[in-house]
């Protein structure tokens, strides 16, 4: 017998929750909760009510004769949520859903307080792979799903906000501007446009993983999707809600360097070497540096072990955000502002973030016809240090190049004395008499040296929907993203007086460069909704869709070098031809797809798909592609009758195929404004002598190029035992890529140097596992573990050429990022000693005793980890709740140009083998000229100590260094004022806590030097090469506030 | 719809470019790349300079420890940057009719596809350039490069430039200050004098008596060479519009004093009492001249201090040259040595020396070329001595175009290589001494590795490694 059930449905901060959805579980019968959260239902003593929330923990209560039943839902970190957003901004239920997806709650989010949204989700769902670029303030976030399609395209999943589709520019920017953000020079990372959204105002995010999820999002979403749903206004009472926090950040790695031998060369002391070949280390005082004004300065010879270490100093990070949201049963709004300020730990405000978000928000329901706006204003202001290479011809030398060449006995904050009158020894640290004229004092560096970038950003959407009939709905949902950035960079004039100590040392010649960048994407979609139910027995939800999106972008470059007046940094000041270029850019795109959900009995559900895409950037004809997708799910524990300790079983599979275009103009040959190479180092630049001149451009275009198309397999299951307090979610899939778009590099006597063209094939496997327990449940306490696995198994099955079997992708000094068949995408290569074939044994010259160069290419392994872990666990008790979470990455191979310069240089920890006293390389042989191999005798002499470290291309391999890690990236500690305490203050709710980032790093023994996240080039694959010379990671920690009034 | 999606077409590159716009271009390629990375190769193997003790830049050259990644870039500016430009212009300028810009065309991409012949032996050349025909072309033999090179010079030469459509070219960067006449003249010199290189080129290869009749052909119809520099002089000094050896080499480098006096260019120039012209070479180090000797790198700062060696002396505004008027004048004279005028052989030689002088703007001492002279022409010497003294002029005076007489040595064997160190009291000045740090066991290098860039993507026709101490087919 039905009877009336009724309560008051609230959240884990004690408010109530409007919109929660009660159901009778094995009917189609539920209510959801009113603005008060209060809700009745009609229900048999028995039955069990099912109470779910996106966001929250679903609870099933089976009904005793209670009457009255007040529910607490309990936040989800853990991704249980029974109602799901799909593509295109579709909420459908969990259950009904063939393919894998998850989702990430606010809580998990904001939890460790990042800035970025995106480095929040470290760890929290397997198949996502976060890196962050450095431990810069606003550094980029590169996140890839499922591993690496596209060999030379884009591997980045598509973001959607609200259900459109955002711009996610990197705005890493080297001093090679024209080729954007893929070489060695100098370089900038002013971070990736994804990470400029306010983490609290995510309402939560979901990944989209496999194709089947995202393939009505068309051919962008070929490497998945990043679903970021936004808070909206909710009806009832009016809240505001204050949240703050305040983090110190410090370095968490610095290069593990030798400190046993001192500055030097060749084994002896020598008091201007900007190298650590000296003797040992033995605390007698020595004088060192320049004699300047028969002068010189004097020191022990003895470690500074820390001094990259006080060179640093403690950065800090506020983020600060309110919100005030509320509305009626017909409308809702949300007005939210934040407020983010980092400075990182290089001294000065050198690397700086600054962020403000503003978003809007609101929604009109009325009887038939529903509308909903979301405007957001972003502005950010942001200094980085440059990373890569530098250049004196330009803007000068790069911090940590100058950095790393400083010997293990010598201070570097005394340098800082340089430009201060009242230090006695300021002459010491000048250009002209700084100790060695091979490097240059990195304060002088840092301090004359700089840039700014601003962005400002509108994005949002309007959306209207309209009920045609009682099942049939139309919506037009229409977004924008348009973001205007501006950036200057600039380095100051450094003369050095000629007949000074270091007069054999470069002037450096100073540059000004600015860039204005704009992208403007408009996208719209039609979309006609279909739900009923066919009989009792079978429902369907259906709708079909139109799709336009354009998107364009320009650039303006301008640069000058040679700088007249030193510190004034203007185009104007040099008389030299500035280096100028423009560029702009226009794509568009219609698609149009459709697709049905069939539900059976509430247990089985078919979903099939389709999308057309007519894209403008694939050759006119062939520019149309159709791809399907088709799902089934199946939740057993609703047809069998399982044992009680398994609630819950659900099997899925999908299978799905999506298309994806090129860049734009890679069509039609073009040419190009004329700059020609020295061969080495240089160019000359058209005009020249007066004379303009365009050349035959690099790559010939193609007529023939078609989409590329990625065919996906997925089976997954779902288990819920022990009243789910026990979660297993398990997937695996077999995604291929074929035809891919590749800039094939191409022989130069052809006459070009690469074309863009369909080549190749790129499977990834992959299994996926997510453990969820709760160990603990009590009505005090409650202990939840997660804990995720995901292992890709990556290969190149082919690159379509008969006679190549390779594609180089990135290369330094030698060694090699490639795709090579039959190895994993992103194949680290690089030469190695020459070996005698049948022995192994190491051929060296004769006269030095060094290793003779292998002309081969060895396989150092790839950049893809061989799995990765994360492990996430939380404790509430009363009011407190503790929470962490920890990723573990095993296998992998990254280059680290750091390394390298500390193997030059003599720091690094590996160059004492032998006490550096020379040797013979064991086992090592020497060959005669007709070929017979004879023992060794030659020992490797002293002053040849750094050329075997250092500059013998043989060892190249040292400085390819393993990428396995494991770091703590969160811990959180955050207390709830009880309710009762609050009672007579207008706060509603308040928490306060403190917490920390990226507190421990482990990393193998091989690699002593960098965090192996850390790269220097940008968010392509072909920039997860590894760093050169790139900054180092921090570990944060702080404190936080949340009001709620 | 379609219409919507029809914005494919590129606003940033122009699509089509008349080929005045690409003809200096063309040019530039092969300039950079001969006066960028070949000539620092070129003067450190011919031994005018060497690499600094302070520095590593350049170890490698200077140990003949080539790797084929090397000269990647300069194998690709040159085919995919300068090659293929001139012969866009070689098609379009034929289509307008204009045969001075076909043969200006034909010229520079003659010299740059000789260039790579003389560093690499084997170069795709019948079936380069022709990416519709192929995109993995086939690599040709030595003699048939030279043979098919020549052949192009002759019918470029044979083109009717009264055709009424052979107009001037002023973007021109050789010649382009000239009248439409004049400029024609002086490519066709241009041309004269390249095949005379050609020829000269092969005087020790299996192929020498042909080589040597077509010399003698050439000089007994009178045929008209340069007379005066064809060299581009029109750089500034500010970044990318330098000469290619001082922006690659000193503006471009974070240590712009690599290249080093060598201590056997310093030795000869000092016996024969030449300071004059070591002292235009190089700027004095902080003890005066001092030569590193050749290869010695790795000779510690404490024994010679970072200021102590001497600098090569380069300049923004430095000429380049395709070819120097002393170039020009030893060529003849060997010519005419060959072909048994000693009278002219010697008035070459004399001219030579002189305009050697003048190119660096030194005074020339008449004295040091009369009888009794230091390097008085050895009138009264076999050919063989003379043929040397040629060399040897020749050598000094290919200062920063060290290639010409790298090859000029490879195929002659003048400069003489020394049995022993510079330090020997054997030692006699101006002989080459084989590398401290050399790794190929006392063996000169004679060649640049085939390109990891081609082997990479054209590995069915790159041929196999060669080493770094493997002949070029016309070397002795």
């Amino acid at each position: 017998q039905d009877r009336e059930v009724t309560g008051t449905v609230t959240a884990d901060d004690g408010s109530t929750l409007p919109g929660v959805n009660i159901s009778i579980k094995g009917t189609t019968r539920g209510v959801t909760t009113s603005l008060d959260g209060k809700y009745s239902i009609a229900a048999d003593q028995g039955a069990t009510l099912v109470y779910s929330f996106v966001g929250y923990v679903t609870q099933n209560i089976v009904l005793g004769n209670q009457t009255n039943i007040d529910i607490k839902l309990v936040s989800d970190s853990q991704q249980l949520g029974e109602v799901v957003v799909t593509a295109l901004g579709i909420s459908r239920e969990r259950k009904s859903i063939g393919y894998s997806t998850a989702t990430v709650s606010n809580l998990s989010i904001t939890e460790g307080r990042n800035t970025s949204a995106l480095d929040a989700l470290n760890a929290r769902v397997p198949g996502l792979s976060v890196s962050t670029a450095s431990g810069a303030p606003g550094a980029s976030t590169v996140l890839n799903i499922r591993g690496f399609n596209s060999v030379t395209g884009n591997n980045q999943p598509l973001y959607v906000v609200d259900g459109v589709p955002m711009n996610n520019r990197g705005n890493t920017s080297s001093s090679n501007a024209a080729n954007g953000n893929d070489d060695f020079n100098r370089s900038m990372d002013f971070g990736n446009q994804m990470n400029d959204i306010n983490p609290n105002e995510i309402e939560s995010i979901t990944v989209l993983k496999g194709i089947s999820a995202s393939a009505l999002y068309g051919s962008r979403a070929a490497n998945g999707a990043i679903l970021i749903t936004t808070k909206k206004g909710k009806s009832g009472q009016t809240t505001v809600d204050f949240s703050s926090s305040f983090a110190q950040s410090q370095v968490l790695r610095v290069p593990h360097l030798q400190n046993t031998y001192g500055q030097g060369w060749s084994g002896l002391f020598d008091p201007i070497e900007n190298g650590s070949w000296g003797p040992k280390m033995d605390g007698q005082t020595r004088l060192w540096g320049n004699v300047v004004d028969n002068s010189q300065l004097l020191k022990p010879f003895s470690a500074q072990k820390d001094n990259l270490r006080d060179f640093l100093d403690r950065g800090y990070e506020w983020n600060s955000s309110l919100a005030v949201a509320g509305g009626t049963d017909a409308a809702n709004y949300r007005i939210s502002y934040s407020y983010a300020d980092a400075d990182g730990v290089i001294p000065t405000n050198a690397d700086s973030y600054q962020r403000h978000t503003v978003g809007l928000n609101g929604g009109l329901k009325l009887k038939k016809f529903s509308a909903n706006a979301n405007m957001n204003y972003v502005h950010k202001d942001q200094k980085a240090v440059a990373t890569g290479q530098g250049n004196d011809a330009g803007a000068g030398k790069v911090l940590w190049q100058e950095i790393i060449q400083i010997p293990r006995d010598h201070s570097i904050v005394d340098s800082k004395g340089y430009n201060d009158p009242n230090n006695p020894f300021n002459k010491f640290y000048s250009l002209d008499n700084y100790f060695t004229p091979y490097a240059q004092n990195p304060y002088w560096t840092l301090y004359n040296q700089g840039n700014d970038y601003a962005e400002d950003r509108i994005f949002g959407n309007l959306e209207f929907k309209y009920d045609l009939l009682k099942n049939l709905n139309v919506l037009w949902r229409v977004g924008g993203d348009y973001s205007d950035a501006f950036q200057k960079d600039w380095g100051n004039v450094g003369k050095i007086t000629p007949g000074s100590p270091n007069s054999s040392a470069n002037d450096v010649f100073g540059s000004v460069s600015q860039i204005a960048r704009g992208n403007r994407q408009f996208n719209s979609d039609l979309l006609l909704n279909f739900n009923s139910n066919l009989g009792s027995r079978i429902d369907v939800q259906a709708f079909i869709g139109h799709n336009i999106n354009q998107r364009t972008a320009f650039t303006q470059y301008a640069s000058v070098t040679n700088l007249d007046l030193p510190g004034f940094y203007n185009l104007k000041n040099s008389s030299v031809t500035p280096t100028t270029f423009t560029t702009e850019s226009t794509r568009r795109l219609v698609g149009l797809y459709g697709t049905a959900t069939f539900g059976f009995d509430n247990w089985l559900y078919l979903t099939v798909g389709a999308r057309n895409d007519w894209t403008s950037t694939l050759p006119k004809g062939k520019n149309s592609y159709f791809y399907p997708s088709a799902s089934i799910s199946a939740v057993l524990s609703d047809v069998f009758k399982m044992p009680a300790q398994i609630p819950f079983v659900k099997v899925r599979f999908a299978a799905a195929s999506a298309g994806n275009d090129a860049d734009p103009y890679q069509i039609l040959p073009v040419y190009a404004s004329g700059s020609v190479s020295t061969g080495s180092f240089g160019t000359i630049d058209f005009p020249f002598g007066g004379i303009n001149a365009y050349e035959v451009a690099n790559n010939p275009g193609n007529l023939d190029l078609k989409p590329e198309i990625s065919n996906e397999y997925e089976a997954g299951v779902e288990l819920g035992f022990f009243g789910r307090r026990v979660g297993i979610e398990a997937s695996y899939y077999d995604k291929v890529t074929k035809n891919q778009i590749i800039n094939l590099n191409l022989e130069p006597a052809t006459g070009y140097q690469n074309q863009t063209v369909n080549l190749g094939q790129v499977r990834n496997k992959g299994i996926e596992a997510m453990l969820t327990l709760v160990p603990v449940r009590t009505d005090k306490v409650e202990w939840g573990v997660t804990f995720n696995y995901n292992k890709i198994n990556n290969k190149v099955e082919a690159l379509g050429l008969s006679d190549s079997t390779n594609i180089l992708l990135n290369s330094s000094y030698d060694v090699k990022l490639r795709a090579v068949v039959n190895k994993p995408l992103g194949a680290i290569y690089s030469p190695d000693v020459l070996r005698d074939k049948e022995t192994g044994a190491t051929i060296v010259n004769p006269e030095t005793g060094l290793p003779l160069v292998d002309p081969n290419e060895h396989y150092r392994g790839s950049i893809n980890p061989d799995f990765t872990m994360g492990i996430g666990t939380y404790v509430t008790y009363k009011g407190f709740r503790l929470s962490a979470n920890a990723d573990y990455r095993k296998g992998g191979v990254f280059y680290s140009y750091t390394a390298r310069l500390n193997y030059f240089n003599g720091n690094a920890y590996e160059s004492q083998y032998n006490d550096r006293e020379p040797f013979i390389i064991p086992g090592s042989v020497v060959q005669a000229a007709d070929g017979s191999l004879a023992e060794n005798t030659t020992p490797i002499s002293r002053s040849d100590m750094a050329t075997y470290y250092g500059v013998n291309n043989a060892y190249q391999y040292n400085h390819v260094l393993p990428k396995t890690f494991f770091k703590l990236r969160n811990v959180a500690l955050n207390y709830t004022v009880p309710k009762s305490f609050l009672a007579k203050m207008p706060i509603r709710v308040a928490s306060l806590g403190i917490f920390g980032r990226n507190l421990v790093m482990w990393t193998p023994k091989k690699n002593h030097y960098v965090d192996p996240e850390a790269n220097t080039f940008g968010t392509n694959l072909k920039n997860l090469y590894g760093e050169f010379a790139a900054g180092p990671s921090t570990a944060s920690y702080g404190v936080q506030l949340n009001l709620s009034f | 719809c379609e219409n919507w999606l029809d914005v494919n077409e590129d606003p940033n590159n122009p699509t089509n470019v008349a080929p005045q716009y690409v003809l200096p271009v063309a040019q530039a390629s092969v300039m950079a790349v001969t006066g960028g990375s070949f000539a620092i190769i070129g003067g450190m193997w011919s031994q005018h300079w060497t690499q600094a003790n302070v520095s590593t830049q350049y170890k490698t050259i200077d140990s003949y420890d080539l790797q084929p990644a090397d000269y990647n870039n300069a194998w690709t500016e040159m085919y995919a940057g300068g090659l293929n430009d001139f012969e866009d212009v070689k098609r379009k300028a034929a289509e307008a009719g204009n045969n001075n810009m076909v043969l200006q065309a034909v010229a520079g991409q003659t010299y740059g596809f000789q260039i790579l012949a003389d560093w690499f032996d084997k170069i795709p050349l019948s079936e380069a350039l022709q990416i519709e025909v192929t995109k993995t072309p086939k690599y040709d033999d030595g003699p048939a490069v030279y043979a098919e090179l020549i052949k192009r010079l002759d019918a470029a030469l044979a083109l009717d430039f009264n055709n009424g459509t052979s107009t001037q070219v002023s973007s021109d960067l050789v010649f382009g200050k000239l009248s439409g006449a004049e400029q024609i003249a002086q490519w066709k010199r241009f041309a004269n004098t390249l095949k005379l290189k050609l020829y000269l080129r092969q005087t020790s290869s299996p192929n020498s008596a042909a080589a040597l009749a077509a010399i003698k052909a050439m000089l007994a119809a009178n045929t008209e060479f340069l007379t005066t520099p064809a060299s581009v002089t029109s750089f500034v000094d500010e970044p990318s519009r330098s000469n290619p050896l001082y922006e690659s080499n000193v503006r471009q480098l974070n240590t712009g004093t690599n290249l080093r006096l060598s201590k056997t260019l310093q030795s000869y120039l000092e016996a024969n009492n030449d300071q004059a012209r070591l002292n235009a070479y190089f700027t004095p180090g902080s003890s005066g001249q001092f030569g590193l000797a050749q290869g010695n790198y790795d000779v510690s700062t404490s024994v010679v201090g970072p200021n102590v060696p001497s600098v090569t002396k380069l300049s923004a505004t430095d000429p380049f040259f395709f070819f120097s008027l002393d170039e020009v004048d030893f060529m003849l004279a060997e010519a005419h040595l060959r072909s048994g005028n000693d009278a002219q052989a010697k008035a070459f030689y004399d001219k030579g020396v002189a305009d050697a002088y003048a190119k660096f703007n030194v005074t020339f001492d008449a004295s040091k070329i009369a009888a009794g002279g230091v390097y008085a022409f050895p009138t009264a010497g076999n050919t063989e001595a003379k043929l040397k003294a040629i060399m040897i002029q020749k050598w000094v005076a290919m200062y920063k175009q060290g290639y010409e007489s790298f090859w000029d040595q490879a195929r002659t064997g003048y400069p003489e290589n020394s049995p022993v160190a510079t330090t020997d009291e054997d030692y006699v000045p101006g002989q080459w001494t084989y590398a401290i740090n050399g790794v190929t066991g006392k063996v000169f290098p004679k060649r640049i590795l085939y390109t990891s860039a081609s082997r990479d993507v054209n590995p069915g026709n790159t041929p196999a490694l060669a080493k770094v101490t493997d002949k070029i087919w016309w070397m002795k």
